[in-house]
């Protein structure tokens, strides 16, 4: 811009060129440096205020691109200086090309369209393809290397995926892929996709901002329950007053039937089934240790909080993850209930089985933090009518002992698991995504 | 495409030493060649061998030094070389090393430089289409070089790969190619070419409208001040090297009648024979400053001309063309010059050089007068001489004597020429002497060819103990030099010698410019012309008639000897003036159509119907602007129809959505007042359902308990079963929502 301008008030200051090579000369000057004042404004505007650039295109010079403009400066001022016009038709031959691939790249990247294929939620730590598909909608020309980069955007940082289109011809589409693995759970923003170029000479890059918008949901990262989350589950059954459901023999459940074996009990023999198939068949029951669990998740952090603080406040959502999984899948008749306390706590009832698990991974997905202090509406949620177990996973697990510790039997029956990884690494084997 | 990107790189790079080392003259550049083959074989391919990126530091120290020992023991051409060879010694660097990206972007950079050096060494026609060549190989090489790096990174760098400050994960970059294709198909090819077209294109437009705003005063080839303007051959300056294509142009540069001038009779073919002789010679500029192979004017005052008119006996009458030069010629011992144009004659008193001053520099023919007087060169000037005063003579001595002075950085030449004419006693005799040894002793022969062969040297000097061979610049420059070596007078002449009589005209062509000497002997100045007899077998040979071939080489040399000698003056007269004019043209005509004179339509037509101006470049530029405005008014007319579509579209959606359901539009204003609006997913069966169940109460009150429905009804009728409202309907309806409207209202 700054030369446009200074050639044009050169030009209107003296009027060197005019007195040189008369009006056509002043006239193509002054056009040209008009082009590069308007021109180079329009650069500035676009890369300080990028809502004003229109469709979005901008302008890069690679450093190939600097290095070819320092030899058509080097090569002009000597033409200049040494009157020499071979010098100088080599100079306006480095020109030609120089402008022709600004041209070209520009006119590559009009009438592109892209569209990316996602799926809604993943896990943390899971690697998948997104699919982008580029479009060129144009008559002519083929667009060459086309370079997608899409933007991944996620409150705690960002990345920038990359899919290389070789070429896509004209009235065409071409389908692109690139792997992505997130590390960090919550809402993920995808867009927008930026495609440059620089073909067909490499000397300048141009690219077009489309704005091709998604969300991803990424869950929390689940890891193993040891051996000894089970046996620690035993003993707080044991510790918890219970009615067991009258729903089989022998107060167990129906396991599953089979056909009979010698050795087993005649009374289990179910009589209907072995007539309808013609062999005997014994019901098999499964002592049902399964009870109603209340999950609450205090993942607290102090207002100044140190990345261990954080940490600790990721697992106890990951723990918690991992439990509700755990349990929904492997109980089949006691129920779930959850408590995530945060900035906008979240409760979360569900039924047996795992049908609504996804309402629950997506709280846990999208839930806040909090540094908020400790009040009694933790434990609201907290009454079994003696039917379940209370589990409080926090990061502050000497506060919460406190207030458990308190003649209140609503608390007294709760278990508190501390998050940090000394306290939960017997239980609880973090998948660490590296 | 890994090989391909390999060979282009190698052919490219030889391609660029093969035009330095003919523009330099020397091998030195040709050897790129073999470094090339022996890299693409042995370190690209084969992978035996290659210089680590240490060694190449202590190779590239070692280029530096032996670039700057012969940039600073040599002159100003060989300091150019000198930079020229480091960059011939940086490519073979490169090119013995394992290359990666940024080798092979280098390869190309040096490969491009060798090839501006060489633009500084040679302007020969050749030296045009190696760079059209090169460019083009340029293109293509860069273009594949661009897709192997695209490609090749995206597969390199495809890995999953953690990144540092974006902590929420990693990614893997995608690489979308058809796989059944190869990449350096027909597209890519036809791709590369039509982009190389443009750009040769839009670079020849550049070259001709990048205005010669020359920096300064000084020459490529010396760093001392120049002081003319055109580079042509019979400017105030005189590059040795520069003419060598003007002399095969065989456009032409003057035609010359002559005339008694006592009488106004032309002058017969026999007449004008005898008279200027088989060889004659017109004198145009001299050279009296010679500096490092560049002569150049000495600085006089211009006085005008006057009129002798009355002791002159012949009349030369020429018409010189627009060559951009303001020097005049003329034959013989001229008296005067005049001209009934509006520029004025000057003249300078020591060198007897005439040009013209003032009024337009104009593209047409220059028409002036020279008055002569049969016999020598000098006579009337001599004449003239004796009758000036003190002044005029003390300075014309002190002209003299810096004429006679021998430069000491030429002492080579000047022993030369004493070892020459140890014999010769008289100044006559020295001078005859030193031109018989150029001319005829055989040892020198005339050339066209301007190679150097030791560019440490002069190039006079040069010309003089090594190479034996040039055009007449050679010769006179050295004849000149060798006479001020013996403390002689000598200038250096530039004009045209001989001509292409046609009866009684004569045609001077740039194939006949050449250089001589005049020589101060005995209070004279005499005329030598060094220059072997060859030469004018050679302009001979060019005059007659040619091939087809050669008329083609020679519109190209015309062409390409018109771009590369354009000076500021000529850009203005052949570019920027027509493209004026032309501009000019087309305002005054469209001025007159919108007056309503349609005379320069009028002629427009009758130049289309010449079939003799469609193959015109005129004719090349109607087509090419009809083609431009046909397309203009094809796009022009697809974009407005296009968007006449969208808005008539658009007006019949609106149309259809709310023009014809009016009144249902009335219905939901009035209801959104009650706080209750359709939402978008709401049908307006299900919206005045949801509404009636609270408003219900109100609408039985003013005897409209069912006539919602009915309204809906009567919408989905107009809506989407195409039966539009009777003028009587329309008004019933109007009447219920008033009485709707101010039912509400009061409830409100």
């Amino acid at each position: 811009m700054l030369l446009g301008l200074s050639l044009v008030l050169y030009e209107f200051r003296t009027g060197f060129i005019q007195n040189s090579l008369g009006v056509g000369g002043h006239v193509a000057i002054l056009i040209c440096g008009t082009a590069f004042s308007v021109w180079g404004l329009k650069e500035i505007i676009s890369s300080h205020w990028p809502r004003f650039a229109g469709r979005g295109y901008h302008f890069r010079l690679p450093i190939e691109g600097g290095m070819y403009i320092i030899i058509m400066i080097v090569l002009f001022i000597g033409s200049l200086i040494g009157r020499s016009n071979p010098l100088m038709l080599v100079f306006s031959l480095m020109v030609g090309p120089f402008i022709l691939n600004g041209w070209y790249t520009f006119t590559m990247l009009r009438s592109l369209y892209v569209r990316r294929e996602i799926p809604k939620r993943i896990m943390a730590g899971e690697t998948f393809t997104a699919s982008i598909v580029l479009e060129n909608r144009k008559t002519w020309p083929t667009a060459w290397l086309m370079n997608v980069s899409d933007s991944v955007v996620h409150a705690s940082g960002y990345l920038s995926p990359e899919v290389l289109f070789v070429n896509v011809p004209p009235r065409q589409e071409r389908r692109g892929h690139y792997q992505l693995r997130l590390k960090k759970r919550g809402k993920y923003q995808l867009g927008p996709v930026d495609v440059t170029t620089r073909f067909p000479l490499g000397l300048v890059e141009r690219g077009v901002i489309l704005s091709v918008q998604d969300e991803l949901l990424v869950y929390p990262r689940t890891g193993h329950l040891k051996p000894d989350w089970r046996r620690y589950l035993q003993q707080s059954i044991e510790l918890v007053s219970h009615v067991r459901p009258q729903t089989g023999p022998f107060n167990d459940d129906l396991y599953r039937i089979r056909e009979y074996r010698p050795g087993d009990d005649p009374r289990m023999i179910h009589w209907r089934t072995s007539a309808r198939m013609s062999e005997l068949v014994v019901c098999d029951y499964k002592e049902s240790r399964d009870r109603d669990l209340i999950l609450i998740v205090d993942p607290w952090v102090s207002p100044k909080a140190s990345d261990e603080e954080s940490d600790d406040a990721e697992r106890a959502l990951r723990f918690a993850t991992t439990v509700c999984m755990d349990h929904l899948r492997n109980s089949r008749e006691s129920s779930l209930r959850v408590t995530l306390f945060g900035k906008k706590s979240v409760h979360w009832q569900g039924g047996t089985g795992d049908q609504h698990l996804e309402t629950l991974l997506d709280a846990l997905a999208l839930f806040e933090i909090t540094n908020k202090s400790l009040d009694d509406s933790l434990f609201a949620d907290c009454d079994t009518n003696g039917r379940g177990r209370v589990l409080l996973i926090t990061t502050r697990p000497e506060q919460v002992s406190k207030l458990t510790a308190g003649p209140d039997l609503r608390t007294s029956q709760v278990q508190v698991v501390g998050a940090s990884l000394q306290s939960i690494s017997m239980m609880y084997l973090d998948d660490v995504i590296t | 495409m890994l090989q391909v990107l390999q060979i282009s790189t190698t052919i490219l790079v030889s391609f660029a030493g093969i035009i330095f080392a003919s523009a330099e003259g020397a091998p030195l550049g040709a050897v790129s060649v073999l470094v090339a083959l022996f890299s693409l074989f042995f370190i690209d391919w084969q992978k035996d061998f290659y210089v680590t990126t240490f060694v190449a530091s202590i190779l590239g120290f070692c280029a530096f030094i032996a670039a700057g020992i012969e940039f600073f023991n040599g002159e100003i051409e060989s300091r150019l070389l000198s930079g020229g060879h480091l960059i011939v010694y940086l490519t073979w660097i490169f090119l013995v090393q394992k290359k990666e990206n940024r080798h092979f972007w280098w390869l190309f950079a040096l490969g491009m430089l060798q090839v501006a050096v060489s633009a500084v060494l040679t302007n020969a026609l050749w030296y045009g289409a190696a760079l059209v060549g090169y460019t083009f190989l340029a293109c293509w090489t860069l273009s594949v070089f661009q897709l192997y790096r695209a490609t090749n990174d995206h597969i390199a760098s495809a890995l999953l790969t953690n990144q540092p400050r974006l902590i929420v994960g990693s990614t893997r970059k995608g690489l979308s190619r058809d796989v059944d294709h190869n990449l350096l198909n027909f597209r890519f090819f036809s791709t590369t070419s039509f982009v190389y077209v443009l750009s040769f294109g839009m670079a020849m437009l550049f070259f001709l409208f990048t205005p010669r705003v020359w920096i300064g005063q000084y020459s490529i080839y010396g760093d001392s001040p120049v002081s003319g303007k055109a580079l042509t051959g019979f400017t105030e300056e005189v590059r040795l090297g520069d003419m060598g294509e003007i002399l095969e142009n065989n456009a032409t540069v003057a035609t010359v009648e002559l005339y008694h001038h006592q009488t106004g009779i032309r002058f017969t073919e026999r007449e004008m024979l005898d008279y200027f002789g088989s060889e004659p010679l017109f004198r145009g500029s001299t050279q009296e400053i010679y500096e490092l192979g560049n002569w150049s004017h000495f600085s006089q005052t211009n006085l005008p001309m006057t009129n002798y008119s009355e002791t002159a006996k012949i009349r030369q009458q020429i018409e010189l063309e627009p060559i951009g030069i303001r020097t005049l010629f003329g034959f013989g011992n001229i008296v005067a010059l005049s001209t009934q144009s509006e520029q004025s004659i000057n003249q300078q008193p020591y060198s007897k050089v005439f040009s013209r001053r003032g009024g337009r520099d104009s593209r047409s023919v220059f028409t002036y007068e020279v008055l002569s007087n049969p016999g020598k060169v000098d006579l009337e000037a001599a004449l003239e001489r004796l009758s000036w005063s003190v002044q005029q003579k003390w300075e014309f001595r002190e002209y003299l004597n810096r004429l006679s002075r021998p430069r000491r950085s030429l002492s080579r030449i000047s022993e030369l020429s004493r070892n020459i004419t140890r014999n010769s006693t008289t100044q006559s005799e020295i001078a005859s002497q030193i031109e018989a040894y150029l001319r005829d002793s055989g040892e020198f022969s005339y050339s066209l060819k301007l190679d150097i062969q030791d560019a440490s040297i002069d190039p006079v000097e040069d010309f003089l103990i090594n190479r034996k061979q040039g055009h007449c610049e050679y010769f006179a420059s050295a004849m000149a030099l060798m006479l001020r070596g013996n403390g002689i007078p000598a200038r250096l002449v530039t004009g045209f010698k001989g001509g292409v009589q046609n009866k009684d005209t004569l045609t001077l062509q740039q194939l006949h410019a050449h250089s001589w000497v005049e020589a101060y002997i005995d209070d004279h100045w005499q005329t030598f012309d060094p220059t072997p007899g060859e030469r004018n077998d050679s302009v001979s040979s060019l005059e007659g008639p040619r091939s087809m071939y050669v008329n083609m080489k020679q519109g190209f040399l015309n062409y390409w000897n018109a771009g590369i000698n354009m000076s500021p003056t000529q850009q203005k007269e052949m570019i920027y003036k027509p493209v004026e004019g032309v501009v000019s043209k087309v305002g005054t005509t469209l001025k007159e159509v919108f007056d309503g004179n349609l005379t320069s339509v009028k002629q427009y037509f009758e130049f289309l119907k010449s079939p003799r101006q469609w193959v015109s470049w005129q004719g090349g530029v109607f087509v090419f602007l009809v083609l431009l405005f046909v397309s203009g008014l094809v796009w022009s007319l697809k974009k407005i129809s296009r968007l006449l579509m969208r808005n008539w579209k658009r007006q019949l959606k609106q149309q259809r959505t709310y023009q014809q359901v009016e009144f249902y539009n009335r219905f939901r204003k009035i209801m959104h007042t009650q706080g209750y609006s359709q939402k978008p997913a709401e049908t307006a069966q299900e919206f005045v359902t949801a509404s009636l169940k609270t408003l219900q109460t109100k609408f039985v009150e003013v005897d409209l308990e069912h006539w919602p429905e009915e309204l809906v009804q009567k919408f989905y009728q107009v809506r989407f079963g195409n039966q539009p409202l009777s003028e009587q309907d329309a008004e019933q309806i109007q009447a219920r929502l008033t009485k709707m409207e101010s039912a509400l209202l009061e409830t409100k």
